[in-house]
């Protein structure tokens, strides 16, 4: 399933003035817009700044939002403008050099903009990063297969089902197994 | 397994789901308010968006993670959001304007030329005459002793709650003020 399609839901209930429904918008895409608005300043507290910013424009300006893009889209250029606005009212001047913003949403972002981590958090990144992938090896074939299909292939349930020919409520139960196990690894690095 | 942890279990399941848009949206109310009420729940989210991720091979910022509490603060001292009116108006009064509608057209149709031909009936004469010259003798924009001129306005009643635009211009009063102005018309 599409990214857009999968936030249809939450966004159509954060319209509607659901601030728990935004709430999981936010987790979701907090990386990309801090490490999208890394690309325009180096300063950790203005990153986080701006992208809470960003986050909260995002909110008041839900009702104007007509779902004629996907969120993420629409997110992005809310953060675009406010990291903008925010060098224009420091004194420095923005940018001109922005990424075409459905390409923005094709490309990797976070792999290629520049990193904000201090070298204590990347490490701590890295070491995420590996104990994902251990986790992602040592799960059985079946469970790797559909949530790589799903995660990295984009693919969706029924298309995950015809893929490796099983119901599609096989196909829900392997992806929540897989996600469980990794997480069973994740959750101790991430102090929650 | 007792049964809390059958219970999130299943709202784990359900947010697995959610990550996939493959949750049914009547499912989505409950999940939503067993994760404002189970931070824990509300940390598998996140750390389901991590583990995606990071099998697409995106960077990981741990500092990002910061920004959702920020934001998550900021909303709960924030007014609630308000809807706009154009689109607050189609959303919750949608039905209750057709009813509307209905009624008044309902109105217009069967009973204004019921209540115009009785009100001419013989028996009564003695009233219209009290309350027509009043009404004309004024100015008044019925002119309910013509019977071309109340054909007329029942059509424009009809073809004004047909065409006007949601959250506009219906409406009786509206429609009284838009017979006024054209009645010359």
């Amino acid at each position: 399933m599409s990214e857009p399609q999968a936030d249809c839901e939450l966004v159509k209930r954060a319209k509607a003035g659901d601030s728990r429904a935004f709430d999981l918008l936010v987790l979701k895409y907090q990386q990309k817009i801090a490490q999208l608005v890394s690309r325009y300043t180096r300063d950790s507290n203005d990153i986080l700044d701006i992208t809470q910013d960003a986050f909260i424009k995002a909110y008041r300006a839900l009702p104007g939002f007509r779902g004629e893009s996907a969120f993420y889209t629409w997110l992005y250029r809310i953060a675009i403008n406010t990291v903008k606005n925010h060098l224009v009212a420091k004194g420095r001047r923005p940018p001109n050099d922005d990424m075409d913003t459905l390409l923005a949403e094709q490309m990797d972002i976070g792999g290629r903009l520049r990193d904000f981590a201090t070298p204590e958090r990347r490490v701590l990144a890295d070491e995420i990063a590996q104990t994902v992938q251990r986790a992602l090896d040592d799960l059985p074939d079946d469970l790797r297969t559909a949530i790589m299909l799903r995660e990295f292939e984009g693919m969706r349930y029924e298309e995950i089902a015809a893929a490796m020919n099983c119901p599609i409520g096989t196909v829900r139960s392997r992806i929540f197994r897989a996600r469980e196990a990794i997480d069973q690894q994740l959750r101790p690095l991430l102090d929650d | 397994m007792n049964q809390a942890q059958h219970l999130t279990d299943k709202q784990r399941f359900l947010l697995s789901n959610l990550q996939d848009g493959a949750l049914d949206g009547a499912e989505l109310p409950q999940l939503l308010d067993a994760v404002a009420e189970d931070a824990d729940l509300r940390c598998t989210w996140e750390r389901y968006q991590l583990i995606g991720q990071l099998i697409r091979g995106e960077s990981y910022a741990p500092l990002a993670r910061q920004v959702s509490p920020q934001v998550h603060l900021e909303l709960a001292i924030a007014p609630v959001l308000p809807l706009p009116l154009r689109i607050r108006a189609v959303a919750m009064h949608t039905q209750l304007r057709f009813a509307i509608a209905a009624s008044v057209v309902g109105v217009a149709v069967f009973v204004a030329p019921a209540w115009l031909e009785h009100s001419a009936s013989p028996d009564h004469v003695e009233i219209a005459q009290e309350f027509v010259p009043a009404e004309a003798a004024s100015g008044g924009r019925w002119h309910l002793d013509q019977p071309h001129l109340a054909n007329k306005l029942d059509r424009f009643l009809v073809t004004h709650q047909e065409t006007a635009p949601i959250g506009e211009t219906k409406g009786m009063l509206r429609y009284a003020t838009f017979v006024r102005d054209d009645l010359d018309r």
